[in-house]
C-alpha cells in the first residue's frame, strides 16, 4: 500500500520504522563523526609526513650536495637534483651556487584527483624551504626544496571513499540485521496486541502461543499471566457482586432496620426494615441527619446507655421512636463502618423490634413463675401424704404384726418407696427441665457413700443372685466436696439398672480419676454388668427423657424411663458426661464423669450411732401436716428421745422460750419448710436473730429444694435439710449428722445421752465385715439386741477403711467376701497396728460358712484371734465374745425368754423353736428371715429344677449351697439335710443321685412351705 | 735611456702578462690543494677552517681547492694548478716538472716500512715469499706496498697482494692466516702486535722516509709563500690556531692535531730519488 506524502505523519510510523530511522540517523551521525574523525586523523598525518618528508629530504640532502660542492661537481650535482626532482612528493628541487647560478628540476605532474572544495577543506600547505650547504664554515650554495601536497590529497580523497564506503556498509548491515531481529521479535507482538484487543472485546479466554527472544517471550508470558489473573479475578468479582447482589438484598428485605449514616450523622442507606419500623421511606430518609429524624426516644437513646467497647461496636436496648412518635422496644447493634485504611467512615446500625418478643418474654416469665409454683405445690403435695404412708407403714412394720399383716404392710411399704421413687424421677426432671435443679456441695467422704450405695442395693442383688462388687482405685482422693446425694442418686439408677437388667453373673462399679489437680479431682465411674446389653442403635438415645432400649422394656422390667435422663442431666450439672459400651447379650458398661472439689480438710465420718445415742435428747418439732406430726412424733419417741411437737411456727418461739424458762433447752429443732403463717426458714432466720439461741442446731424438713433454698439454709447455718418423704432412718442420719457437725455443749449433750444409755447397756462397738445380706441383717440384729455397736461393712476394703477412720472394740470378720476377703484385710488391720505400736490391738473373729479342715489354722494363721462357724446361733456369739474380751466384757445379753421347752414342735422338718432359740428368741427377727426364706425358697427350687434340667452341675452346686444356710438358719433340718446331700451329689457330678435328691428336696420345702404359712395363720 | 724605460716596461708588461697568465693577483683568492683523504666534504670541513685561520695571518686568501680523485689531484698537480699544496704527489717522477718547493711539513718523525710475517712462520727470508700471498694496505700506500714491493721486485720475487684497504686490515689478514706475509708500516704494526698481542718478525725493512708536505707553487711571489709558511709555522703556537688545530683534529677523530714545523726541499729527496727509480706502478691516492 502506498500513502502519499499527504498522509504521512511522524507519528503513524511503526515502531521498525521508527527503530531503523533512529538508528539510520544516530549510526549516519555516528559515521560522519567519525569519517570526519578518521580524516582529520589522517589529514593531521599528512602534513606530519610531509614536514617529516621536507626536513629529511634536506637532511639527506645537504650532505649529499655538500661533497660534489666542495670539489665543485655540478654533473653530479645536477644528477643528485633531478633524481630527488622524481619523487612524486617533490614540486621544484634546486641548486644555486654562491654566485647564483642555479641547477633546478620540477617534480612530476601529478594531477589532483580530489574536487576543490575537497581540497579547500583539507587545507593543506604547500611546503618550501631553502637552506645553505655550509662544509667546514664555507658556503658552497644553497639547497631550495618545494613539496607537492597533490599526492597526500588524492590519497586522503581515496581514503575519504574508502571510509565512507566501510561506514555506509557497516550502517547497512547493522541497519539490516536489527531489522531481521526486529521483525522476528515484533512478529510476537503483533500477536499479543491483536490478543489484547480480543481479551479487551471480552474474549478473556484468549492466549498468546510463547515464542520469540526471551524479552518478547517475558511479554507474552505476562500477558498470559495477567490474562489469568484479570480472568480469575472477573470470576471473583463476578461471585462477589453476585453475594453483595444477595447480600443487599437480603438487608434490603431483612425485617430488621438496617441503615447507615456518615460522621456527620447524615443517612446514607436506609431498607425497608427501616422503613417499615420508623415510617420514613428511604427517599425521606437518606441524607437527613439522625437528629432531623429523631429515630430515638430522648429517655433511652443510643449514647445514654449503650456501652463503648474498643472496637466501637455496641449492642443495647433502646425504645425506637416512630415518625408518628410512637415509641417501641428495640434491640440496637451498632457497627462502626471503616474505610480499607481503618479510617471511620460512619456507622452501620441494625435495629429489631423486640417488643413482641419483651410480651412474650413477660409472658413466658409469668407462666415459669406459675409452673415453678405449680411444682413446689405438686411436690409438697404429693410428698406430704407420701411421707404418711411411707413413715407410718415404717412404724407399723417396727410394731408386733401377723405375718399377713406384715406382709400387707410391706407391700404399701414397698409400694410407697416405688411410687416415691417415681414421683421423685418426675419432679427431678421437671426440675431440671425447668432448669431450677440446684445441686447442693457438702463435704463427704466417697468410699462411705459408695459403700453406702452399694449396700442399699445389695438386697436387690442378692435376690437375684448377682454378684455385687465395687471398686475404689486406691489413688482416688476420698475426701471431696459435691453434691453427694446426687451422686447418690446416679450410682443408685445406674446400678440398680444393672441389676435390674441382668439375669445372672455380677454387677461391678469400678471408681478411677480422669484428672486430678490440687483443687478438682474429676472422677470416672463405671458400671459394668453382664445383663441383657443394649443394641448400638439404642445407645445414642437411652439418655434422652422416655426413651429405654426397647418399647417393651418398660412394661417388661417396670421403671419411668427417666432415670438415664435425669443422669444425664445431672452429671453435665456436675461437669462431666456420661456414656456406654454395650453389646447385645454381652452386658453393658454405663460410664460416667462427674467434677468434684477436693475438701480441704477430711470431712467428718458417718456418726456410726444407733438411736439410742439420742436417748434423753430434747427435741422439738415443727409440721403443719398432723400426719406427718404423728410420725415425727412416732419416730422420736422410739429413738428414745422426748419430742415437743408443734403445728406452726409461732409456737415454735413459743415452745423455745418455755423450755428456755424451764431450764431445759432444746438440742435440736426439726423445722417444716412449708407451713402457714411463718414458713421453716422465716422461723430459722428468727431463731439466728435471738443471740441466746444462736447455737441451736436446725434440721430443715422440705418438700422440695427450690432454687435458693440452699443458700438460705446455709446462709442461716441450717445443719442439713431433709426431702420429705424419708424414712425413719434417714432421719436418724440426718440428725445424727447435724449433730455430729455442731460443737462443745451440743457434742457434749449427746455424749451424755450416749452415757446415760451405756448403763444399761454395756456396749461394744463391733466392726462387721459380711457380704451376705441375710447375714448382716441377722448378726446386725443379733448385736443390737445383744446391746452393741454393729457398724456393717460389706467387704474386707471397707472393713480396713472403717477400721482407719473408727475405734472398735472387736471385729467379725466374714473369710469370703468380694474386694478384698477377711483374711487379707486381718492382714492388713494388723499391718496398721504394727505401724502404730502404742495402738490397741483390735480382738477379729472370723466367720466362715464352711467349717473345714484347716479354716481355723488359716485363720489364726492370718491375725485372727477367735472362729466361728456359720449359721451363727446366738449364744455361740455371746460366748466367743466373752472368749474373745474376757469376762468383764461378756454382755448380758438381753434375749427375750426362749420359748417353752415342748411348747415348740418339729413340723414337717421345720424345728421352729430351734428357728427362734437360732435368733435369740427374736420373733420379729425370725418372722423376717422367714418372710425373706419364703420368698426366696421358690426361687431356689425353680433354679435347682431348671439345673437339674439343663445337667448345669455349677448353678446346681451354688443353689443347693445357699438353699442349705437358709435352710439352716430357720432350722430346717431335714431339708437343710437334703439340701447338702444334693450339694455333694452335684459337686462329686452324680447326677442321678442329684436328680433324686432334688425331688426329695422339692417335696420337702413344699412341706415346709406350707407349714410355714399353716404357722403363719396360726 | 729610453731603451732602459722601454726595456724596464717591457719586462713589467712581461711581468704583468705573466702574472695574468697565471690567473691571480694579489687581492685574488689563491688555491691550497689538498690530497683527498676520506671524502671531499670532511676533507673541506678539515681544512677550510685552517685555511681561514691561515689566510686571516698570512694577510693571503687561500681557497681550498679538492679534486674528486687521487688521479684528478694528481693531474691537477701535474698541471700545477694549485698555489699551495699539501700533498706527496708532487714528489712522483711524473710530477716533479710542476716544481712546487717545500716550506713546510707535518711535524713528526720520519716512517720506515716492513715486510712481516708472524713469528712462528715458516718464511725466513724474501726469497721464501715466492709465489706466495701477501697482504698490502692499498696500491697508494707508500710504506706499505710502494717500498716492500719495490724491494721484492728488485729481488725479482713475485708474490700474489691482497690489498685489504687498510694497513690495519693487511695485518689482520696476516693474523688470521689468510695471507702468509703483509707490508706494513713499521710504526703502526708495533702499536698493533702490542694491542693485539701477536708475535712477528721483519723479513725486511725500508730507509726511514718523511711522507707529506706544504710545498708552493714557483709562481707565487716568495712573500707570500713567506706569509702563508709564517701562519701554518706559528699556528700551534698561537692558541686561536692550536683550537683551529684541535677542532679539525676532532672532525677526522685524530688522536693529535697537526703541527706545522718548518721542512727543506731536500728532506724529501730521498723520496723523490725512489720515485725516479722505483719498479713498482705508482698509483698515488
Amino acid at each position: 500500500m502506498t500513502r502519499s506524502l499527504g498522509e504521512w505523519r511522524p507519528g503513524k510510523l511503526s515502531f521498525i520504522a521508527r527503530l531503523l530511522l533512529g538508528c539510520g540517523l544516530a549510526l549516519a551521525a555516528c559515521a560522519v563523526a567519525l569519517l570526519y574523525s578518521i580524516l582529520r586523523g589522517e589529514i593531521t598525518d599528512q602534513r606530519a609526513t610531509l614536514t617529516e618528508h621536507l626536513r629529511e629530504e634536506m637532511l639527506f640532502a645537504l650532505p649529499a650536495m655538500s661533497g660534489p660542492a666542495v670539489v665543485g661537481e655540478y654533473s653530479v650535482i645536477e644528477q643528485m637534483v633531478k633524481a630527488r626532482a622524481r619523487q612524486p612528493v617533490i614540486a621544484r628541487f634546486a641548486w644555486i651556487d654562491n654566485s647564483g647560478h642555479a641547477v633546478a628540476a620540477n617534480g612530476p605532474d601529478i594531477k589532483v584527483e580530489a574536487p576543490d572544495w575537497f581540497v579547500r577543506w583539507l587545507d593543506l600547505p604547500v611546503l618550501e624551504q631553502a637552506q645553505p650547504v655550509v662544509v667546514g664554515g664555507e658556503k658552497y650554495g644553497t639547497v631550495s626544496l618545494r613539496l607537492n601536497p597533490a599526492a597526500s590529497v588524492n590519497k586522503l580523497w581515496r581514503g575519504f571513499w574508502e571510509e565512507l564506503g566501510i561506514l555506509m556498509l557497516g550502517t547497512g548491515l547493522s541497519m539490516g540485521v536489527t531489522l531481521i531481529v526486529l521483525r522476528s521479535g515484533v512478529r510476537p507482538l503483533h500477536a499479543l496486541a491483536a490478543s489484547a484487543r480480543r481479551f479487551g472485546q471480552g474474549e478473556y479466554g484468549v492466549r498468546v502461543t510463547v515464542e520469540g527472544p526471551p524479552e518478547t517471550a517475558q511479554c507474552v508470558q505476562a500477558f498470559n499471566s495477567m490474562a489469568s489473573s484479570i480472568e480469575s479475578l472477573l470470576g471473583s468479582l463476578s461471585q462477589s457482586e453476585e453475594k453483595n447482589r444477595l447480600l443487599a438484598m437480603q438487608v434490603e428485605q431483612s425485617s430488621d432496620a438496617i441503615f447507615s449514616h456518615d460522621q456527620g450523622g447524615a443517612v446514607t442507606s436506609w431498607n425497608r426494615g427501616a422503613a417499615r419500623l420508623y415510617g420514613y421511606s428511604a427517599a425521606e430518609a437518606i441524607g437527613r441527619t439522625l437528629r432531623e429524624l429523631d429515630l430515638w426516644d430522648s429517655r433511652v437513646g443510643p449514647g445514654q446507655n449503650a456501652p463503648s467497647p474498643a472496637d466501637g461496636a455496641a449492642s443495647f436496648e433502646a425504645c425506637a421512636k416512630t415518625r408518628t412518635g410512637q415509641l417501641v422496644e428495640v434491640s440496637v447493634a451498632t457497627t462502626p463502618l471503616l474505610d480499607a485504611a481503618g479510617r471511620p467512615l460512619g456507622e452501620l446500625t441494625i435495629v429489631r423490634d423486640i417488643s413482641a418478643l419483651k410480651q412474650k418474654e413477660v409472658a413466658a416469665e409469668a407462666a415459669n413463675r406459675a409452673k415453678s409454683e405449680f411444682l413446689a405445690t405438686m411436690s409438697h403435695e404429693i410428698r406430704t401424704p407420701m411421707n404418711g404412708v411411707i413413715g407410718m407403714t415404717a412404724l407399723l412394720l417396727d410394731t408386733q404384726l401377723t405375718p399377713e399383716q406384715r406382709e400387707y404392710a410391706e407391700t404399701v411399704h414397698r409400694s410407697g418407696e416405688a411410687l416415691l421413687t417415681i414421683i421423685n424421677d418426675i419432679l427431678d426432671f421437671s426440675k431440671i427441665e425447668a432448669g431450677r435443679l440446684e445441686l447442693e456441695p457438702v463435704e463427704f467422704v466417697l468410699r462411705e457413700t459408695l459403700g453406702e450405695t452399694v449396700k442399699t442395693l445389695a438386697p436387690l442383688s442378692n435376690a437375684k443372685e448377682l454378684e455385687l462388687t465395687y471398686e475404689i482405685q486406691s489413688d482416688v482422693p476420698d475426701d471431696l466436696i459435691g453434691d453427694s446425694g446426687r451422686l447418690g442418686q446416679i450410682l443408685l439408677n445406674l446400678i440398680g439398672n444393672a441389676i435390674k437388667f441382668t439375669e445372672q453373673g455380677e454387677v461391678a462399679v469400678h471408681v478411677d480419676t480422669e484428672a486430678v489437680t490440687p483443687e478438682t479431682v474429676t472422677l470416672r465411674v463405671a458400671v459394668v454388668d453382664t445383663g441383657i446389653g443394649i443394641p448400638a442403635d439404642k445407645c445414642r438415645v437411652i439418655f434422652d427423657a422416655f426413651a429405654q432400649a426397647d418399647a417393651s422394656t418398660t412394661r417388661r422390667f417396670g421403671g419411668t424411663g427417666l432415670g438415664l435422663a435425669i443422669s444425664r442431666q445431672l452429671v453435665e450439672q456436675m461437669g462431666g458426661r456420661i456414656w456406654l459400651d454395650s453389646e447385645v447379650g454381652r452386658g453393658s458398661t454405663f460410664y460416667f464423669t462427674v467434677v468434684l472439689r477436693r475438701a480441704p480438710v477430711s470431712a467428718p465420718r458417718r456418726v456410726a450411732a444407733p438411736p439410742q445415742a439420742l436417748r434423753g435428747l430434747a427435741v422439738l418439732a415443727a409440721d403443719d401436716n398432723a400426719t406427718n406430726r404423728q410420725l415425727l412424733a412416732a419416730t422420736l419417741t422410739r429413738w428414745g428421745v422426748a419430742p415437743t411437737i408443734v403445728s406452726d411456727g409461732q409456737s415454735v418461739f413459743d415452745a423455745l422460750e418455755k423450755a428456755r424458762v424451764a431450764g431445759r433447752p432444746f438440742g435440736l429443732v426439726l423445722l417444716d419448710a412449708r407451713m402457714p403463717d411463718l414458713d421453716g426458714l422465716a422461723v430459722a432466720e428468727c431463731i439466728r436473730k435471738e443471740p441466746r439461741l444462736a447455737d441451736l442446731t436446725l434440721v430443715l424438713l422440705t418438700s422440695d429444694v427450690m432454687v435458693g433454698d440452699l443458700a438460705r439454709c446455709r446462709e442461716l447455718r441450717i445443719a442439713r435439710h431433709l426431702v420429705k418423704p424419708f424414712t425413719p432412718s434417714e432421719l436418724l442420719n440426718a440428725v445424727l449428722l447435724a449433730l455430729g457437725h455442731t460443737v462443745g455443749g451440743q457434742a457434749g449433750a449427746l455424749s451424755g445421752a450416749q452415757s446415760g444409755a451405756a448403763t444399761a447397756f454395756p456396749r461394744l462397738n463391733v466392726l462387721v465385715a459380711e457380704d451376705n445380706p441375710v447375714n448382716q441383717l441377722l448378726i446386725g440384729r443379733l448385736l443390737e439386741k445383744m446391746g452393741h455397736v454393729p457398724v456393717i461393712t460389706s467387704n474386707g476394703q471397707e472393713a480396713v477403711d472403717a477400721y482407719a477412720t473408727q475405734s472398735f472394740d472387736v471385729a467379725l470378720m466374714d473369710v469370703q467376701m468380694p474386694l478384698m476377703d477377711g483374711l487379707a484385710a486381718t492382714a492388713a488391720i494388723r499391718q496398721r497396728e504394727a505401724r502404730n505400736p502404742g495402738g490397741r490391738r483390735l480382738p477379729i473373729m472370723a466367720l466362715t460358712a464352711f467349717a473345714m479342715r484347716g479354716d481355723r489354722e488359716r485363720c489364726l494363721a492370718s491375725g485372727m484371734d477367735e472362729y466361728l462357724t456359720k449359721p451363727i446361733k446366738p449364744e455361740d456369739l455371746s460366748a466367743a465374745l466373752g472368749r474373745l474380751l474376757g469376762d468383764y466384757r461378756t454382755a448380758t445379753v438381753p434375749l427375750a425368754a426362749p420359748a417353752t421347752e415342748g411348747e415348740s414342735t418339729t413340723e414337717a422338718g421345720f424345728d421352729f423353736t430351734a428357728a427362734l432359740k437360732y435368733v435369740g428368741g427374736d420373733q420379729e427377727l425370725l418372722d423376717e428371715l422367714l418372710g425373706i426364706f419364703n420368698e426366696d425358697a421358690p426361687v431356689r427350687i425353680e433354679a435347682i429344677r431348671h439345673a437339674i434340667a439343663s445337667g448345669d452341675t455349677t448353678v446346681l452346686t451354688r443353689e443347693a449351697h445357699t438353699l442349705k444356710g437358709a435352710l439352716k438358719v430357720i432350722g430346717a433340718t431335714t431339708a437343710a439335710g437334703l439340701a447338702l446331700a444334693l450339694e455333694e451329689a452335684s459337686r462329686a457330678g452324680d447326677a442321678d443321685n442329684s436328680e433324686k435328691l432334688a425331688k426329695e428336696l422339692e417335696r420337702e420345702m413344699d412341706r415346709l412351705l406350707q407349714s410355714l404359712i399353716a404357722s403363719k395363720h396360726s | 735611456m729610453r731603451t732602459r724605460w722601454l726595456a724596464t716596461g717591457s719586462v713589467v708588461i712581461l711581468l704583468l702578462v705573466a702574472l695574468e697568465s697565471k690567473g691571480w693577483t694579489q687581492n685574488q683568492q689563491l688555491s691550497f690543494g689538498v690530497i683527498i683523504w676520506r671524502s671531499p666534504t670532511l676533507t673541506a670541513q678539515f681544512w677550510n677552517p685552517i685555511l681561514r685561520y691561515v689566510s686571516d695571518k698570512s694577510g693571503v686568501s687561500l681557497h681550498l681547492k679538492v679534486a674528486p680523485t687521487g688521479p684528478e689531484h694528481s693531474a691537477m698537480v701535474r698541471r700545477g694548478e694549485p698555489h699551495f699544496l699539501y700533498s706527496n704527489h708532487n714528489f712522483i717522477k711524473e710530477n716533479e716538472e710542476s716544481g712546487y718547493r717545500v716550506f713546510a711539513r707535518p711535524k713528526g718523525d720520519a716512517q720506515s716500512g716492513e715486510i712481516v710475517v708472524l713469528k712462528d712462520s715458516p718464511i725466513r727470508s724474501l726469497a721464501d715469499l715466492e709465489a706466495t700471498e701477501m697482504a698490502f694496505p692499498h696500491t697508494a700506500a707508500f710504506l706499505g706496498y710502494h717500498l716492500p714491493m719495490d724491494a721484492l721486485l728488485r729481488k725479482g720475487i713475485q708474490v700474489k697482494g691482497h690489498f685489504a684497504g687498510t694497513q690495519e686490515g693487511a695485518m689482520t689478514q696476516l693474523k688470521a692466516g689468510r695471507v702468509v706475509a703483509a707490508g706494513v708500516n713499521a710504526e703502526v704494526m708495533r702499536a698493533f702486535a702490542q694491542r693485539e698481542n701477536i708475535a712477528y718478525r721483519v723479513l725486511w725493512s725500508s730507509d726511514k722516509f718523511l711522507n707529506l708536505a706544504l710545498s708552493a707553487h714557483p709562481s707565487v711571489p716568495a712573500d707570500t709563500v713567506k706569509a702563508v709558511r709564517a701562519a701554518f709555522l706559528q699556528m700551534a703556537d698561537d692558541p686561536e690556531g692550536a683550537k683551529v688545530l684541535a677542532a679539525s683534529a676532532d672532525v677526522l677523530k685524530q688522536g693529535s692535531p697537526l703541527v706545522f714545523i718548518a721542512a727543506r726541499d731536500s728532506e724529501f729527496e730521498n723520496m723523490r730519488r725512489f720515485y725516479r727509480n722505483t719498479l713498482v706502478k705508482v698509483e698515488l691516492q
